[in-house]
């Protein structure tokens, strides 16, 4: 099974469609969590055609931010178990019956509140226990590269 | 990042490492001093879907027009599942609604919108 969790800032425009094809066409997921859509589900809604991914469930943006959608396509079986605008929280379940949990996360985009990110996670993870994927956007990786410009006096 | 791998320690879930890109996000600021890039994505995943997935692979995909690059988990051939000797504790997942508002993480379980496979079957709700 192939699942892919994208931050995808805004779907609103002909090159964001273009990008979500191709990584589509390139990929072949069976699942496709999406955030940062910046759309309302009326305008998610016609994606199911475009990812011939019939199952979608969304969480509507806020203004002109946040929004999650969690497409997965026909055969496999979602129950979501619970969403907020930063998770959607779901039990999958495949074709042989296995049964496991996929939580997509959006988390904060300001360093200093991604602790609200790891309480969610936290929370989430004392509400039950299933073999469990967590994706998305968790964390600032401890390696942050800033170039600096460096006068050399040539 | 110690309080990252606290989080993750306590929710018994390992990052699963990556092939591609070490960085999943970049500013393109266009001064190059204000230029940032980091791995803001990835993921994580507990025993019990390790031992399920033993082959998972994760790769970074091109971001397209987005700053962030997609995470793709290839969940690999399934280990044949001797299903009794993974311990799942299986607790009734009841939502309460105001967890999050409590923990300030959110608005809680608020409107949503599903739609399932059957084309014509729109199932637009309102959640409690």
């Amino acid at each position: 099974m192939r699942i892919i969790a994208w931050n995808c800032r805004g779907l609103g425009n002909a090159s964001a469609v273009r990008g979500l094809l191709d990584l589509q066409r390139r990929e072949s997921p069976d699942i496709f969590f999406l955030s940062e859509t910046k759309m309302e589900w009326w305008r998610i809604e016609r994606f199911r055609w475009i990812l011939s991914m019939p199952n979608v469930v969304v969480k509507d943006c806020k203004g002109y931010s946040g929004g999650l959608a969690l497409f997965w396509r026909k055969g496999i079986s979602v129950t979501i178990k619970s969403l907020s605008k930063y998770h959607i929280d779901a039990l999958v379940q495949d074709e042989d019956g296995l049964v496991w949990r996929l939580t997509g996360i959006y988390g904060e985009p300001k360093a200093e509140e991604k602790r609200r990110t790891w309480r969610l996670l936290r929370l989430l993870s004392n509400q039950y226990t299933k073999p469990w994927l967590c994706l998305g956007d968790l964390m600032r990786y401890y390696l942050v590269v800033k170039r600096r410009v460096v006068n050399l006096g040539l | 990042m110690e309080r990252f791998r606290d989080a993750l320690a306590d929710c018994m879930l390992e990052d699963l490492g990556f092939m591609g890109d070490v960085f999943t996000w970049r500013n393109h600021h266009h001064r190059v001093d204000e230029y940032v890039k980091e791995r803001l994505d990835r993921a994580v995943a507990n025993i019990e879907w390790r031992r399920i997935f033993p082959l998972v692979r994760v790769v970074d995909g091109d971001p397209q027009h987005s700053d962030h690059r997609p995470i793709i988990v290839d969940s690999g051939e399934r280990e044949v599942p001797n299903l009794c000797s993974v311990n799942v504790r299986d607790i009734s997942p009841k939502f309460e609604a105001k967890w999050l508002e409590e923990e300030d993480c959110g608005e809680g379980m608020g409107e949503c919108h599903v739609f399932r496979s059957c084309w014509n079957d729109v199932d637009s709700k309102k959640n409690p």
